[in-house]
């Protein structure tokens, strides 16, 4: 990588995701998408055309190349492991979509693997990288609300997954809602109560069909070391399907911070549904980049560190095992 | 307050001043909202001089202050009217209830978690035949009484869970017997009022005050049939004034969201301030509980209060020993 020229990104699956970073690599001069590969050729072509990228053929392809310094890896969940070792071994830096992995052993593998190379590890806890997220984290941390004691982190909207074939209703492939999408909540709170979480108690529904084999509704409570508490609660089963409700509640002993759905400052009430909008200007996608970008022209550290996405790990098993079980499950530390 | 003879109002008797710690409600609740009420003629204050510290006089104080007489003699004073709106201290309930009973009068009854579930089932036990109305007002706010039409109605299909805040900061001050009795009482009342009573396991945080703040609990449950229920409460510093209180009820086929901060507007001029409007929770009690010799339904009972005693121990017990506790013979 020479001086002041765009770090050089490959991406790694080119579906739902990768858009998001595509497009906000296209808007940073600081950074450029050299190629794209996906098994799924036409969708690697048609990404790579769209942003001015060249298409690998293979992975190793993409990993030989000069102008792939780093990687964005945004395939299924349980590819991950796999694609990671292959691009440690190639030598290339590495924002793997979340979760890091399938379980934490595997995780903390994962994390001491780049550490050893000296690779930057960057996990896609995107929600981190929120304006919304960064605020909270910054009322919290100026004392204005005093000493927290316990939170609610809400995101409740309708089905999005697919059919019966899509691999996120795989728990092998996905590893459950827990990990799928949890683990964002499970990030943000161990952040904004800056402690680890000790146990999960966890409430689970199949909302959407009985067969489902993955929670479509979790409702999870976590304690953390210090003693607060976080009621964090996903859902892909609500009605009406296209409402959306995304709720914050930070209870501490001078205040509470709100966010409702008109935190934003906009709401869309129509047929094609309703809640916030996102408030033009913010991006999250762009805002992580730039710390993976950062991270690695300074073989510094990067925000959220590789040991937080760890923990996230941890605490999805302790919520899934919690899930199956109903009891208060400790999070392997 | 309306004046005697003034057609359908109900003669009624404040009895009893008590409140645990700094709490007033006969004042700070109940006699502003009667004597508001066309439905209400407050005909006395009554008290059995009992109370201790700053709670000596209250009664006296309330008669000149609202300008009703106070009577020392409890049959005297229940001769006189046909509903009692009670504030009891805890060795005077058993009195009042049995006194009322006897005369066939109903009794609305502050708050009586904070007498602790032994003493409730022995109320029970003791008084068969008194006629309780529990008084958990926020099950009467507007926006929840709307909402259990649209829940038993079947407007948001069938419920799967229901998320509750109750947040309270000001004057008020923590309550000596706990706010598991005081506070979170209110939330999970609403929530028995959407669902019946509840059977089912609980999990729950409590944080001890600290920092000027009270406490707070962050409960979780997972009701029978199938039902998650979870409920933030706490006390702010009482320098923080704002109030959170809200519900969000997730069905099969909808959802509704309710602020119980309104119905309000907002003042905005050197300070945003809110101008509420319509019937408070307090207002929709009190109409409801005068209005039940015209037929209306009396609720919720000194059992549904018994049952909710019990939950909470369970809340307690699961707090306290970090266990995952089973509540309601589920
Ligand atoms: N950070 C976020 O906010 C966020 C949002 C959505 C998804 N994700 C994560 O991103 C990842 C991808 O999710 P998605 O919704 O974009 O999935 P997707 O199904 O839309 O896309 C995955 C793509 O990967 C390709 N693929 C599968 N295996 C591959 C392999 N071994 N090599 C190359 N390509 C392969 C598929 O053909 C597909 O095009 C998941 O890990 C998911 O958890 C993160």
């Amino acid at each position: 990588m020479t001086g002041n020229s765009p770090l050089g990104i490959g991406i790694v699956g080119a579906g739902f995701v990768a858009e998001s970073h595509a497009a906000a690599i296209a808007t940073d001069p600081r950074l450029g998408l050299s190629a794209v590969f996906d098994l799924d050729t036409p969708a690697a072509a048609a990404m790579a055309a769209r942003f001015g990228a060249a298409r690998a053929t293979d992975l190793t392809e993409l990993l030989s190349r000069a102008d792939v310094e780093a990687v964005i890896v945004c395939t299924p969940n349980d590819t991950h492991v796999a694609l990671a070792e292959q691009v440690a071994q190639a030598g290339r830096h590495l924002l793997m979509e979340k979760p890091l992995a399938l379980s934490s052993s595997e995780a903390r593998r994962l994390t001491k693997l780049y550490a050893d190379k000296g690779l930057t590890l960057l996990v896609g806890h995107t929600h981190r990288h929120s304006a919304y997220a960064i605020a909270v984290k910054e009322a919290i941390e100026s004392g204005r609300i005093g000493t927290v004691r316990t939170m609610r982190l809400a995101i409740t909207g309708g089905w999005i997954w697919g059919g019966w074939g899509a691999w996120v209703l795989d728990p092998a492939r996905s590893g459950g809602h827990a990990f799928h999408n949890g683990v964002h909540l499970y990030d943000l709170a161990r952040w904004w109560l800056d402690s680890p979480v000790q146990s999960a108690w966890t409430c689970a529904q199949h909302l959407t069909a009985a067969a489902l084999r993955i929670d479509d509704y979790l409702c999870s409570t976590l304690q953390t070391e210090s003693g607060a508490a976080a009621v964090c609660e996903i859902s892909r089963g609500e009605r009406p399907r296209a409402a959306s409700v995304f709720e914050i509640v930070v209870q501490g002993t001078r205040g509470t911070l709100l966010r409702t759905w008109s935190s934003d400052g906009i709401v869309r009430l129509s047929d094609d549904g309703s809640g916030p909008l996102t408030a033009v200007g913010d991006s999250p996608f762009g805002r992580q980049l730039v710390v993976f970008e950062q991270a690695i022209r300074a073989s510094g550290p990067v925000a959220p560190p590789p040991e937080h996405a760890v923990e996230a790990i941890a605490v999805a098993e302790a919520v899934e095992a919690s899930a199956r079980t109903g009891d208060l499950v400790r999070v392997d530390g | 307050m309306t004046t005697a003879g003034s057609g359908h109002a109900v003669p009624v008797l404040v009895a009893g001043c008590w409140g645990a710690g700094t709490q007033h409600h006969q004042r700070d609740m109940y006699l502003p909202a009667l004597t508001r009420s066309p439905d209400a003629d407050v005909v006395g204050i009554w008290d059995d001089g009992q109370l201790s510290g700053s709670q000596v006089g209250r009664a006296k104080a309330l008669g000149r202050d609202f300008g009703v007489p106070v009577v020392e003699d409890l049959s005297e004073a229940l001769d006189s009217c046909r509903a009692v709106v009670g504030c009891p201290a805890p060795d005077v309930v058993g009195t009042l209830l049995a006194s009322a009973a006897e005369r066939d009068l109903p009794v609305l009854l502050d708050k009586p978690t904070l007498f602790g579930t032994k003493a409730l089932g022995a109320l029970v036990r003791e008084v068969p035949s008194a006629t309780v109305v529990a008084g958990h007002h926020w099950r009467f706010h507007g926006a929840v009484a709307s909402a259990r039409l649209a829940v038993r109605s079947g407007q948001l299909g069938l419920l799967h869970a229901v998320h509750a805040e109750l947040i309270v900061g000001g004057p008020d001050g923590a309550n000596p017997l706990g706010e598991l009795r005081n506070l979170c009482v209110h939330p999970l009342d609403v929530v028995e009022s959407l669902l019946g009573p509840l059977h089912g396991r609980t999990h729950a945080v409590h944080a001890a005050p600290s920092d000027g703040a009270g406490e707070s609990w962050t409960i979780s449950m997972h009701l029978d049939p199938d039902v998650v229920v979870s409920a933030l409460v706490g006390r702010v510093r009482p320098d923080v004034s704002s109030a959170v209180h809200r519900y969000r009820l997730l069905g099969s086929h909808g959802q509704l969201l309710l602020d119980l901060a309104g119905p309000a507007m907002s003042v905005v001029g050197r300070q945003v301030s809110d101008l509420p409007f319509g019937p408070s929770s307090v207002d929709a009690m009190l109409a409801q509980f005068l209005g039940a010799g015209q037929g209306g339904r009396l609720e919720p009972t000194l059992s549904t209060a018994v049952g909710l005693s019990q939950v909470l121990d369970a809340v307690e017990t699961a707090a306290t020993s970090r266990t995952i506790e089973t509540f309601g013979g589920s």
